[in-house]
Parts: structure tokens; sequence; C-alpha cells
């Protein structure tokens, strides 16, 4: 009887062995295929998806197989590997840098040596700079490296920086470098903007790029390039320059016009957005009228936007105008309202957003979103709801806005939403699982 | 009967005239509008009558922030403006700390503007006594004929005082109008009297305040900040306001554009918003601003008359208490003295965060006591004070000292109820059992762990704390109940001034773990009450050479064991 009972487990035993190894040949081919798009230049989707896989999973297999491959991927697909790296527990994340610590890749030995530096490894500054005293790298190769040293401030690395601000540099890399130099607190960028900005014949959008710097830097007087700039098209120049403008101390009134003249004019919300983010740091009595008038746009994202560069600008919205737009049918309408109330520590809006918070439609994300702002016990349970929906822009938005909320409401505690397995963008067995031990947690801690 | 009808108009002038000496930085302070402006009140001759010329010598302070604020540029736009007036008019230059003018008394517009160029374009940030400079300068335009003015620009000094009665003397001596272009002061600031070691001027004194006394109760125990230190006061400081004042002239608080947005807790964190806080209360109304504003008379009269107010004799007699138990540390003035830190009610403190949890929570319990005691005298005290008698200044501080000691009382009850509820738990040999999302409050060794506090700003109001989990139980919820009580009195009579922002930067206490490290003393913000555009008080004030390294964080303590 022992015998047959020992065979039969045998037999059990040798018919899992096949299963499990064929389960790890299955992830690893997974893991295998992820890496593999993350360098799939032709589908945008693909390699977007795998790229959060892999920051979500961080499987052991990828290392390799990332180091083995990075080198031969485009621009992109070195970012994104060198991100997901990066991502990796301290010691596996540097050794793995350490590899890649090679002049035959650009990128990925500046990436590389950037991360390392903001680690510590104070040598590592050697191999940021190696990429940038190379004079054949093409645009895109330039532009990204920029990116990869963001705020990094080293004197040696701000003059190799300087060195590509000639005449003859495109216009957009140019825009990159003097906005890193920026962040750097570089204190020569002044001095080069103004000579450079000065070069005769000099191509009209480096010039605006020149002024972008000097009004960043608080020369007013380089404002009116940038307003003939603004009011040359339709807003893609204002997004570019956004950054610069959010930066200055203070915007010239020609400026200041420009950019209230597009927020009103432009038919992309989008841009009227940005615009009105500008504003909403800059807006002096004279754009006050404008961002009253764009309250009333069709556009709730540029409602919305008004409403807040107004309150930013104490502009005293009044409360007939916010409770008129807390009882809009329009819920994007209500929500934007409800939240400026709550700035101003009117908690009127409430009930309607916990309503809308609760409900299912388009604006639920949203909805929860602003009800997370509401720093309220009440807000807990409704996000705990919004964690189960199926639209996974939702649960993201509940799952953000609980990781804000909790510590707010309990800050003798210490939390990590993820502690439970939960994540808006697991499997739902995964979900499910990990939402009732948090609604668990709920139930035993909520404030009776 | 034509010289009794002279006689009546100047009878009838005179009460007029005297109404009109300043009593306060108010009466001395030109509502902003502008670089512009200031050039286009100074400049003019008053006297168009006059057949000599007006002299007025510039005397550039020159820091980074008067360079980065235009000032050339407006002197260069308003000289352009007055062009037809420069044949009368007489513009020196010079530069504080540099004994010989950079330009004599000039009609030549560029030369003018280029010797203020010249003076920013290499910029310094040290402290420099001003008042010594104006005297000089005073004493160069003596012998000159026709009226004198100095336009003093300073954004960072003024808080080096050596001898203002003399300065307001040799104005008046050589009748000299003082005009001042300076930066908002902190109300009744005490920067420098907790910072002592700040290097300094020969023979000069760091004040810095709007007032010529430190008179508002400063260094609350379990506060991460002082709100005399970031409180914006809508004045320069009294010394600038003191000597421009006795000469007649007039003080312009320079408004950086866009000096940054409001933040709720300057140096601690908000629980209640991301920064999008909206806190319409702080925006100063000027005329609820007036009547508040502190006195301009010198310092010895501005002394004696705190010491007949009753407001103030009361505030007094609560702050000495508070100080005897520990429950602030900066000492209240005195003649004579240099207010300063306690380091007795310092000590007291900092023996409230030693080791034994069960000590300190009996401790706390007695000093909440000492603040119930210490407000109820306060309360009687005030009921009692003749409103006629004292002035609006002291009656707000006085009204302030009492949220403070409420809100003192709730974070010793918080506190008491910390070392009683949650403390233990923390330092409990046995592995804490938590379930997800919480993780372990204490990591790390718990031997070892460092307790520190942060404030949490009352900013937002009391209410919202009660949806928050606070240690203390049922009595904290009454504790601050009562505090939601006198807030909202308290905000309902100095909402839109100074005395509700001091409020607002300060909070109720929660202690957490610490993380060993250095502390690095972080930037105090730029005074900037908003006026024009909405609540702001940011941007950062940078540290001057030889600023101070040290001091105002959330003291440390060993954790139970």
């Amino acid at each position: 009887m022992k015998r047959a009972l020992a065979v039969c487990a045998l037999l059990a035993l040798s018919a899992l062995a096949p299963s499990a190894h064929a389960q790890t040949k299955a992830a690893d081919a997974r893991v295998a295929a992820l890496v593999a798009a993350l360098g799939d230049e032709k589908n945008y989707q693909a390699r977007n998806d795998a790229y959060l896989a892999l920051m979500r999973e961080h499987p052991p297999a990828a290392v390799a197989l990332l180091l083995e491959s990075l080198p031969r991927m485009n621009v992109v697909g070195q970012e994104l590997g060198l991100a997901v790296l990066q991502g990796y527990p301290d010691e596996v994340a540097r050794a793995a840098l350490r590899k890649l610590l090679d002049a035959r890749w650009p990128l990925l030995e500046a990436g590389a040596g950037a991360v390392l530096h903001r680690l510590g490894e104070t040598d590592a500054i050697e191999h940021v700079l190696k990429p940038f005293a190379r004079k054949d790298l093409a645009l895109d190769l330039r532009r990204a490296l920029l990116g990869r040293v963001y705020a990094i401030r080293d004197a040696r690395l701000s003059a190799a920086i300087r060195a590509w601000l000639v005449p003859e540099a495109e216009p957009a890399l140019l825009e990159d470098a003097f906005y890193q130099l920026i962040l750097a607190d570089d204190a020569q960028t002044r001095s080069r903007a103004g000579e450079l900005a000065a070069t005769p014949g000099l191509p009209a959008a480096s010039r605006v790029a020149c002024a972008a710097c000097l009004v960043a830097l608080g020369e007013d007087s380089s404002s009116a390039v940038l307003a003939a700039a603004v009011r040359a098209d339709d807003g893609p120049t204002l997004s570019r320059l956004q950054r610069f403008l959010l930066r200055a101390p203070a915007l010239g009134e020609d400026l200041r016009a420009a950019v209230a003249e597009l927020a009103e004019r432009t038919a992309t919300p989008v841009y009227a957005q940005m615009a009105l983010v500008v504003l909403g740091q800059h807006a002096g009595a004279k754009q006050i009228p404008v961002l009253e008038r764009l309250l009333d746009s069709p556009s709730a994202i540029v409602s919305k936007a008004a409403l807040e560069a107004l309150q930013k600008r104490g502009g005293g919205i009044s409360h007939e105008v916010l409770a008129r737009m807390l009882g809009s049918s329009d819920a994007a309408r209500a929500l934007a309202a409800a939240d400026a109330l709550r700035r101003e520590d009117d908690l009127a809006g409430l009930e309607r957003v916990l309503e809308l918070a609760s409900t299912a439609g388009p604006e639920r994300a949203e909805a929860l979103r602003v009800l997370s702002r509401f720093r309220v016990m009440r807000a807990v349970p409704v996000l705990l709801d919004g964690l189960a929906d199926g639209d996974v822009l939702v649960r993201s938005a509940a799952e953000t806005g609980l990781v804000a909320l909790l510590p707010n409401l309990f800050p003798y505690r210490s939390f990590d939403l993820a502690s439970s397995g939960y994540s808006a963008r697991g499997a739902a067995e995964t979900r499910s699982a990990a939402l009732q031990k948090l609604r668990a947690w709920w139930s035993a801690n909520a404030r009776k | 009967m034509r010289l009794s009808a002279r006689l009546a108009a100047l009878l009838a002038l005179a009460p007029l005239a005297l109404a009109q000496e300043p009593r306060t930085a108010a009466d001395v302070t030109e509502e902003w509008r502008g670089l512009a402006r200031v050039f286009d009140r100074v400049l003019p001759l008053e006297d168009a009558t006059s057949s000599e010329p007006r002299t007025v010598l510039l005397l550039v302070d020159a820091t980074p922030s008067l360079a980065a604020s235009g000032f050339a540029d407006a002197l260069a736009a308003a000289l352009e403006r007055h062009a037809k007036s420069l044949g009368q008019l007489k513009l020196g230059v010079a530069r504080t700390g540099v004994e010989k003018p950079l330009l004599a008394p000039s009609d030549d517009a560029h030369a003018i503007v280029e010797a203020v160029r010249g003076a920013l374009a290499a910029p310094e940030d040290r402290i420099v006594d001003v008042y010594a400079d104006v005297r000089t300068l005073c004493a160069q335009l003596a012998p000159r004929g026709g009226e004198h003015a100095v336009l003093l620009a300073t954004l960072e000094n003024g808080d080096a005082e050596d001898d203002l009665e003399a300065t307001a003397a040799r104005l008046a001596g050589t009748k000299t109008k003082l005009f001042v272009l300076a930066s908002e002061a902190y109300v009744a600031d005490c920067y420098w009297a907790q910072r002592t070691y700040q290097d300094h001027p020969r023979e000069t004194q760091l004040t810095g305040g709007d007032s010529a006394a430190i008179d508002m109760p400063w260094g609350w125990l379990f506060q991460l900040s002082t709100s005399n230190e970031l409180t914006p006061s809508g004045f320069a400081c009294y010394g600038l306001n003191r000597v421009a004042a006795a000469s007649g002239g007039r003080v312009f608080v320079y408004a950086p554009p866009n000096a940054g947005a409001h933040s709720c807790a300057i140096w601690g964190t908000c629980l209640f918003c991301s920064g999008d806080h909206v806190a319409e209360d702080e925006v100063y109304g000027r005329a609820l601003l007036a009547p508040l504003a502190p006195s301009v008379a010198p310092r010895g009269e501005v002394l004696e008359s705190l010491a007949d107010d009753p407001c103030f004799r009361a505030t007094t007699v609560a702050w000495r208490a508070a100080l005897q138990s520990g429950l602030v540390r900066g000492t209240p003035p005195r003649a004579g003295h240099a207010t300063s830190v306690d380091t007795s009610a310092a000590g007291k403190a900092t023996l409230l965060l030693g080791n034994a949890l069960d000590r300190n929570a009996d401790r706390a319990e007695a000093l909440a006591k000492d603040c119930e005691r210490i407000l109820s005298a306060l309360d009687a005290e005030l009921k009692r004070a003749d409103p006629s008698k004292g002035s609006a200044r002291a009656r707000a501080i006085a009204e302030y000292t009492r949220v403070m000691l409420q809100l003192t009382k709730v974070n010793l009850v918080t506190y008491a109820g910390w070392c009683q509820e949650i403390a233990p738990r923390w330092f409990s040999k046995e592995a804490q059992a938590v379930q997800p999302p919480e993780l372990p409050a204490v990591r790390g060794d718990a031997r070892n762990v460092v307790i520190g506090y942060t404030s949490r700003s009352l900013c937002h109001g009391v209410k919202p704390f009660f949806e928050v989990e606070l240690p203390g139980g049922e009595r904290l919820k009454k504790e601050l109940g009562e505090l939601d009580r006198l807030l909202g009195a308290y905000t309902a009579r100095y909402a839109h001034t100074p005395y509700a922002v001091a409020v607002h930067r300060q909070g109720i206490a929660t202690f957490h773990q610490s993380l060993p490290g250095t502390y690095v003393e972080p930037k105090r913000p730029k005074s900037k009450s908003g006026n024009e555009n909405g609540p702001q008080t940011g941007g950062t004030r940078p540290p001057r050479s030889g600023g101070g390294s040290s001091g105002g964080s959330g003291p440390a303590t060993g954790g139970g064991g």
C-alpha cells in the first residue's frame, strides 16, 4: 500500500515537472518579447505596453536581455531601457548600468553615468562628459543626451553644453540646452544667450530660443521677441516655450497680452490650457477679463484652466458663478467648481463630487481625483469602490487618490498601497484579492 | 481784519498740520504702484516758485535683488519723462558702504543712469549700515541751496541700526527729506534676535521688524517656524520708517512681481491641500492694515507707550508667565535690553522631549494646565482693559497670544496622547503587526529611533483637523473645539491683516520618526503680502554673507526603549 502511494506521488511529480518547466519557459519567452518590443520602432503601442509591464514587474530575467539588446536599439528604446534598469533594486541596477559605460554607445554611456553619478558615484561624471564632447552625434541623440543629465549641476558638463550653443545649432537643441543650463544654475548662460541673440543672420527660431532663455532668467527686454513668436501661430510655439515662461520671475506686458490672446483665439483646447497655466502665474490686471470670459468656454478643459488661473491670481471669483457651475448638468464643469470651492476651504461641492465619484460614467476618474483632494474620511470608501471599476483610468485615479489621501488622514501611520498587492493595471484576480485586504483594513480602522 | 482772517486761517490749519505729522508706519507708507511712481513722487520740485534747483542724491544699496528689480531702467525712463525739469533738478549717485560718491549732483541724464547701472553691475549681498551713509550724504547736501532729498534704495538692508535718532536729527538739521524704496518687513521680526551670532557692522544692532520692539510673543513650544519671522507686515522695517517719517519723507514698499505663490506651511507640511490653497483672507486690506500699523515714534517713546498700553501690559504678564513655564522661548521687550532667546525657557522645552514617555506625558499635562491658567488670566485682564486706552496693534497681539496659548494647549494634549497611545506601540519590543496597506511606523531598531515633530498648518482653520486621526482622544476633540471657537472669532476680526497670517503660519504638531542627517536651515521666504496679485508669500531670502546656519528645526529626542 505504502509502495503504491509512493509510486503515485512520483507519477504526480513527474507529471508536474514538465508543466513547471513549460511555465518557466513561457515566462522567459514573455520577458524576451517585452524586451524586444521595447526596441520596436514601428509599433508605438506595443513598445509603450512593454515598457509599462517591465517597469511594473522588473523581472530578473530582463536585465541580461536588456544589456544585450539595448546597444542595438534606437534612441527612444535606449531611453526606455535605461529607465527600466534604473528601477531595479540598487545593487542590481548599479551592476547593470556599469556594464553600459562603454564609449561605443554614447547615450547609454551618458545615461548610465548620469544615474550612477546621482547615486553618489562621483567618478561616473567622466562617462557623462565624454559623449557631450563628441561632434558626430545626430540631433535626436544630442537632445536625448540632454534629457539624461536633467538638472545635474557640474561645471564641466555645463561648459560642454554651452559649447553646443552656436548659431548653426538647431533651434530645438538650443532650447533644450538653454533649459538644462538654467536648471543647472549656470552663471554664464545669460551672457551666452545674449551674445548668441546678437549674432547677425541668426535664424528667427534660434533667436526665439535665446529670448526664451533670457526671459526665464528675468531679462524682460527680450519679451517682445517671444510675444511676436507666440502671436505667429495657433499654439505650437507656446507649447515649446511654456517651460521657460513658467520659470520667468515676470513677463512683460506685451508677452502677457500675447499669451492671453492665444488662450482666447486658439481652436485647440490643450494650447489654450497651456496658455492659461502661464497666465495663472503671470496674468496682470489686463488679462483678468480674458480669464473671466474663458470661464464660459464650451471646452471644459479650458473653463477649468481659466478657473484655476483666476484663483491663482486672486481673481475673487464670485460665489454665485461657482454655485452656478456646481449645479451644471455638465459633470466636468461641476467638478471644476467643486474643486475651486475646496481650494477656498468651502466644502459645498463635496456631496456632488461624492455622487459623481460613486457613479459609473465618463467623469468618474476626474471625480475620484477631485474627491481625493477633499481630505475627508468619507472619501475613502468611495475611492476603494473606484479600485474595482472596470476602467483602468478610473482605477488609477482611485489608486493615486488613496496614496495621497491616507497619509493625510492618518499622519501617524505609514502606508504603501502596493503592499496589499493592488495595482490598477494588475490582473483582475490579483486586484480583487488585494481590494479585499484594503477593505478589511478600512473596516478595522475607519473612525466611527 | 485781514490780519485776523489770516490768523484764523492759520489757526484752522494748525490742527491739520498736527494731524499730518506721521504717527504710524501707515502715515509714511506709499501704496506700491511701481517704480515709475517712486521717481515721479521724488524727483519734481516741491516748491514750484523756488529759483534754486532741487538736489536729490540716489543712495543705491547695490544688492542682487535691487539689480534685478529694473531700478536703473525705471530711472532712465523717469529722467526721460522729467527731462524738462532737469535744469531745476540735479541728481547725484552714491553707493552704500562706499564713502566717495559715484557721481556729484548733475543734470546729465546719461551720466546719472550710467552711474546707477555701474553700481548695480557688481551687486553684493552683505549687511550694511545705511543710516551712517544717509548721515554722510546729509553733510554733503547741507552747503547746497534749494530743496534737498535723499532717495535710499535698499531692498535688503535697514535692519543694521547704529543711531536712528542721530540720523533723524541730521536729516532735520540739514532740511533733507529721506525717501526710501524698501522691502516689506515682517511683523515684530525676531529673526536676528534668534541669531545673535550673525556678523554685523561695528556699532550696529540687527533689528529689522516693522516695530520698534519685538512686541509679539515668539518661539512657541512645538512650532516648527516662528510667525514673527514669516508674516509680512505690509510696512518697511521700523528703522527706515522712523528716519523717513522724522524727515517728512515717504517710504515705498517694493512689491516684486510674482514673489511666489501662497504656501500654507512654509517649513512644515499641509495636511489639507497640495499647494493649491486659495487663502483669500491673507490678501491684506489697506484700510484694515492702517489702524494696526506700528508707531514711528522714537524707540524710547514707543517702549514707554507700550508700558502704558493696557492690552500690551496684559500680554506682557502672560508672556512672562509663558516664558517661565517654557511655553515660549523669546523674551518680552524691556527698555535698555535686547530681546533674545531665554535659554532657561528653551531648556525646559527640551526637557519635555526626553526619553521617559510617562514623565513627558505628565509634564505635558502640567504645562497644558499652565496654558489654561495663563489664558484665563489674560482673558480676565483683557476684559478689564479699556480699549480706548490701548492701540489696535496691542489688542491684536493680545488676541494672537490668546489663540497661541490655546494652540499650545492643543499641542500639549496631543503630545501627551502620543506619549500614552502611540509611542508605546512604536517602541514595543514586540514586532508591530500591521495589515496592508499599512507599514510599520518605525523603521530600523526602535531603540535608536529619533523623534521629531512637524507643524500642520492652521491655514485651513481648525475644522479639517476633526477628520484626522490624532492622539489625545475626546480631550483633544474638546480642546480643538475651543481652538476652533477662538480662531473663528479671531479670524473674523483679523482676516486680511498680518495677524490672520501669523496664526496660519503656526500649526498643530505631529510627531514622527526623523531620519538622522545634517540639518540645513531652510531659506526664509521673502516678505511679500499680496495686495495686487492675490495671496503671496513666496520667494526666498538668500542668506547674506555670514548668514545663519542653524536653529529652527523641530527638536529631536531619542526614542523610547
